[in-house]
């Protein structure tokens, strides 16, 4: 005979893989769920104290009676002959031994206690363990069972908790900032008041070269525990904050002094995708003068044509462009049918993914893509530019934007504000 | 009746302080024209028999919804025993056999005889079944029973819940962890309960004249969704109802189209909580001088953003180096961005140093103050005279000053912490302890009237009894500029007229 209980989240209970949480009263559950956690041999007295402490001795025993016949008929509408509680004497009962127990808190158990731990497990981790132990499971007139439950929550939440975060630590020291992100932000969730976590996830941006996100995530803490504690940001939070503004204000000093800013220095500047947006038609003519007169490496030209783009159409012209660059015949198979979704329903997230990863595979040594008016192209366009950006997937790729000020809408000055503090963009005030 | 004339009524304008024998036209909502008697022929006549009448009066801070759960709160502030609590909570629901949940505020332990608050222990005898929430006078204590403790889900880093010697937690919680519970109290209160509250205290807000208040909601003492719910609900309600949203968070505040933001943002904190920053330790805990919630650079990032955002700002602050830290505040930010238009605001502004009032002036900024705090908190063995002593509890809400400063003062009750009774004020203000800081009975109306209505930009619209002004009145059984100051409290509100309609009528409610 097996017994499945499932601790975490909603409390389950299945024999012989038989779904048998209904079957249970609320205190039959509460004894099997006290007694599978610890599983050894009971006073009845104790299981008395624990569920019925506000009754009289008679009707607790009476009730306890009750709840164990529930136990044993349940186990036996699976196995008539199985006999799920041993009478150890008069006094005493445990569960039988020849129960084969099974809990979920094992399998976490066991996962922690891996050496390594894929993308894939952590996942399953978040997804499996992240609820709270014994969710809303609470019997009103059971107060020392009740005690017990919370007691056992919060240790359980605890060591969720300290579990993850090491394995967030070594993640971080494995330069596996993803998974890293994945569980910090999971932990945020349940801890959203723990500036340390903050802290981490910004770093974890910071190394990941995604500086903005570092701010958006301090800002988050900020505005968090403000209207949440009325508190303030600790010291080593600002001054770790400072240290990310710093680089930022000494950037914006140096775009002052950018205007002499050449192609050459864009196109070498490093080994990472490269956006330059300047409001000035003027440096982006320049920029394209530098280019043709230094050789003869493939442009795109996007928003020749005036017109505000429909949603998606900036990205398609990116691909209709695009596809012109290529000889062989599977990359410009591959691209059409990638240009084939604009007469489907299109999920942003699989159209943009499935086009970096074309970009990532079909990489040239560099690419220069200049927009002629960004006002021109669609939000999505822009999304589209920002999502391959934070995935660093097209680090051949120099986007050479421009931009008209009278024409800024949210997203376009979302965009240059946030793009406007990372190392490798460029904003040329006009 | 879209036009009628008002007549045989003692006005006072709050223009000048004379009272005056006039009769008022008014024609679909609007004051249209002012005379003497007898000069306006209008068929509709509506006679006062010679009663007084005021401009509507003004709230400018008040707790609004925090008041409608208090008509569902069991007011535990004379209880004298954990058994007598529990006592009234049975009571409760044998009384309403249908409640949800139980909710008793203003409770301390000084006055137990245990001396100890109850554990959720002594509350599940009375309660296993539903929420209760026991909220000490200062908020900083909150007492929950085992049905809401296995409910709030508190974060890890929150250590402020109060344990058995068996580690076991008693159900009391302190400063983070009962911010925490309280949320989850106002979480747990319906919206239908809200609505039924919300139309006894609007009952009770007309009863004492108040035609336009400014509930102040939301923030962390209180909840957001309280600012959803009026946004929602207010327009069902013929008074006026502006939302001042107590977050820092700008984009919200602009996301629901408010043009102010804050009222309790808490620079520091209260006397009673011993958290207002003040530059002497309070009296009866030496070496404890309170806390700034923000740093000077945080709170002139705050006034920076809001100037930025074109909002009106006002901000909580208490003591005196609260006070200073605030001006300093409003002043460097001035400095950057200068300008004569601004109307910034600061809310309490208990106890300042003198020094400090004429660059209030200065600054252009206007004060909301509370006379009522000299009527509740004052007096031997008072809270200002415990936290502060009596020498310094002299100092408190120098009402005389500011007004011989030229600084405009707005009134506001606090309630729920105090009743909303601009009436109250008023005379709390003429009558205040301390000689040397009482208004006179025109000034402390001003504060409900004209002062109100400049401080919340609508100076053109209320607050005085002028042409072209709202027809917002308060009819009153005596005439306050002709009443002794000690008589002023006996003087009571017999009709509240909003936008010309009756909306109270002492006479309609015997």
């Amino acid at each position: 005979m097996k017994l499945y209980v499932k601790y975490i989240g909603r409390v389950s209970f299945f024999v012989n893989g038989k779904a048998v949480t209904e079957e249970l009263s609320e205190k039959s559950k509460g004894i099997l769920l006290y007694m599978v956690l610890n599983n050894k041999e009971y006073h009845r007295n104790q299981l008395k104290q624990l569920f019925w402490c506000d009754f009289s001795e008679d009707s607790a025993n009476r009730n306890l009676r009750h709840a164990i016949w529930n136990i044993r008929k349940v186990f036996r509408s699976v196995d008539l002959d199985f006999d799920v509680l041993i009478n150890v004497s008069k006094s005493v009962i445990r569960l039988n031994e020849s129960l084969v127990i099974e809990r979920d808190i094992d399998s976490f158990e066991r996962l922690m206690a891996h050496e390594v731990i894929s993308e894939d497990e952590v996942i399953r981790c978040l997804e499996n363990f992240g609820q709270d132990f014994l969710e809303n499971f609470f019997i009103s007139d059971s107060q020392d069972f009740n005690n017990w439950v919370y007691f056992e929550r919060e240790s359980f939440r605890r060591k969720y908790f300290n579990n993850l975060l090491s394995l967030a630590k070594k993640s971080m020291e494995a330069s596996d900032y993803e998974i890293a992100l994945k569980i910090l932000n999971n932990l945020v969730l349940l801890d959203s008041y723990n500036e340390s976590l903050y802290l981490m996830i910004m770093k974890l941006h910071v190394k990941n070269g995604n500086k903005s996100f570092a701010v958006h995530t301090y800002n988050e803490a900020k505005r968090v525990l403000r209207e949440e504690l009325n508190l303030g940001l600790s010291d080593e939070m600002k001054s770790y904050y400072e240290q990310i503004n710093k680089r930022v204000k000494e950037k914006k000093v140096l775009r002052k002094n950018k205007m002499d800013l050449n192609f050459e220095q864009i196109i070498d500047s490093n080994n990472k995708m490269t956006i330059v947006i300047t409001s000035q038609m003027d440096h982006i003519n320049k920029f394209k003068y530098d280019f043709l007169s230094f050789n003869k490496m493939p442009l795109i030209e996007l928003s020749k044509i005036p017109g505000r783009r429909l949603p998606y159409e900036g990205v398609f012209e990116f691909i209709d462009e695009y596809v012109h660059l290529f000889h062989e015949d599977t990359a410009i198979q591959e691209l059409n049918r990638i240009s084939s979704m604009k007469t489907k329903h299109i999920d942003a997230l699989v159209l943009f993914n499935q086009l970096s990863d074309f970009l990532k595979k079909h990489q040239r040594e560099k690419l220069i893509v200049v927009i002629y008016n960004l006002a021109y192209m669609d939000d999505k366009f822009i999304d589209f530019v920002s999502y391959i950006y934070r995935k660093g997937c097209c680090h051949h790729m120099k986007f050479l934007i421009a931009y008209n000020k009278n024409w800024e809408t949210s997203r376009i000055k979302f965009f240059i504000d946030a793009m406007g503090i990372m190392d490798d963009i460029n904003i040329i005030e006009g | 009746m879209d036009l009628y004339l008002m007549k045989n009524c003692q006005v006072i304008d709050m223009v000048t302080e004379e009272t005056q024998q006039k009769e008022i036209l008014v024609e679909k909502g609007i004051i249209k024209k002012i005379e003497a008697p007898g000069i306006i022929k209008c068929e509709n006549t509506y006679d006062l028999k010679g009663k007084t009448i005021v401009p509507g009066f003004i709230d400018s801070h008040m707790h609004l919804i925090p008041s409608c759960i208090d008509q569902y709160a069991i007011n535990l502030e004379n209880a004298k025993s954990i058994e007598e609590i529990l006592e009234r909570i049975r009571i409760e629901r044998k009384k309403n056999p249908q409640t949800n949940m139980i909710i008793g505020s203003r409770l301390t332990e000084f006055s137990l005889k245990e001396k100890r608050l109850p554990t959720k222990e002594d509350l599940d005898q009375v309660a296993k079944d539903i929420p209760v929430f026991l909220s000490s006078i200062e908020f900083h204590t909150v007492t929950v029973n085992s049905y809401v403790l296995h409910q709030l889900n508190l974060p890890l880093s929150l250590e402020k819940i109060i344990r058995d010697k068996n580690n076991h937690p008693t159900g009391q919680m302190v400063n983070n962890a009962s911010i925490i519970a309280r949320k989850k109290m106002y979480e747990m209160f319906s919206e239908k309960n809200l609505k039924e509250a919300f139309e006894k205290v609007y009952q009770n807000i007309v009863k004492n004249g108040i035609t336009s208040l400014i509930a102040i909601e939301g923030g962390y003492l209180f909840h957001n969704k309280h600012v959803d719910f009026l946004v929602k609900n207010k327009l069902d309600y013929p008074i006026d109802i502006d939302i001042l949203f107590s977050t820092t968070d700008v984009n919200k505040v602009k996301v629901l189209g408010l043009n102010k933001i804050g009222g309790d943002i808490f620079l520091d904190g209260s006397f009673r909580s011993r958290n207002a920053k003040i530059s002497e330790s309070y009296s009866d805990a030496p070496g404890e001088t309170g806390k700034l919630f923000f740093s000077q650079e945080e709170i002139e990032d705050l006034i920076e953003t809001c100037i930025l955002e074109n909002l009106q700002i006002s901000v909580h602050a208490v003591g005196n180096i609260g006070i200073k830290t605030l001006i300093n505040a409003y002043e460097n930010v001035y400095k950057k961005y200068p300008s004569k238009e601004y109307r910034h605001k600061i809310e309490h502004f208990e106890l300042p140093d003198r020094e400090d009032i004429p660059r209030v002036k200065k600054l252009g900024l206007v004060l909301t103050m509370h006379p009522s705090y000299e009527n509740f908190f004052r007096g031997e063995g008072g809270m200002y005279d415990q936290r502060l002593g009596k020498e310094r509890s002299l100092k408190t809400n120098p009402l005389r000053q500011v007004f011989d400063a030229g600084i405009t003062v707005a009134g506001g009750s606090d309630s729920h912490i105090l009743p909303a009774n601009p009436l109250l004020g008023v005379h709390s203000a003429v009558n205040h302890p301390n000689i040397n800081s009482r208004l006179t009975t025109f000034e402390a109306l001003k504060m409900y009237t004209i002062n109100g209505a400049y401080g919340n930009k609508e100076e053109h619209l209320k607050g005085t009894i002028e042409e072209g002004k709202l027809a917002d009145f308060v009819v009153l059984s005596d005439n306050p500029l002709k009443s002794a100051p000690e008589a002023l409290k006996c003087i009571c509100v017999e009709q509240t007229i909003k936008n010309g309609k009756v909306i109270f009528s002492k006479d309609e409610q015997e």
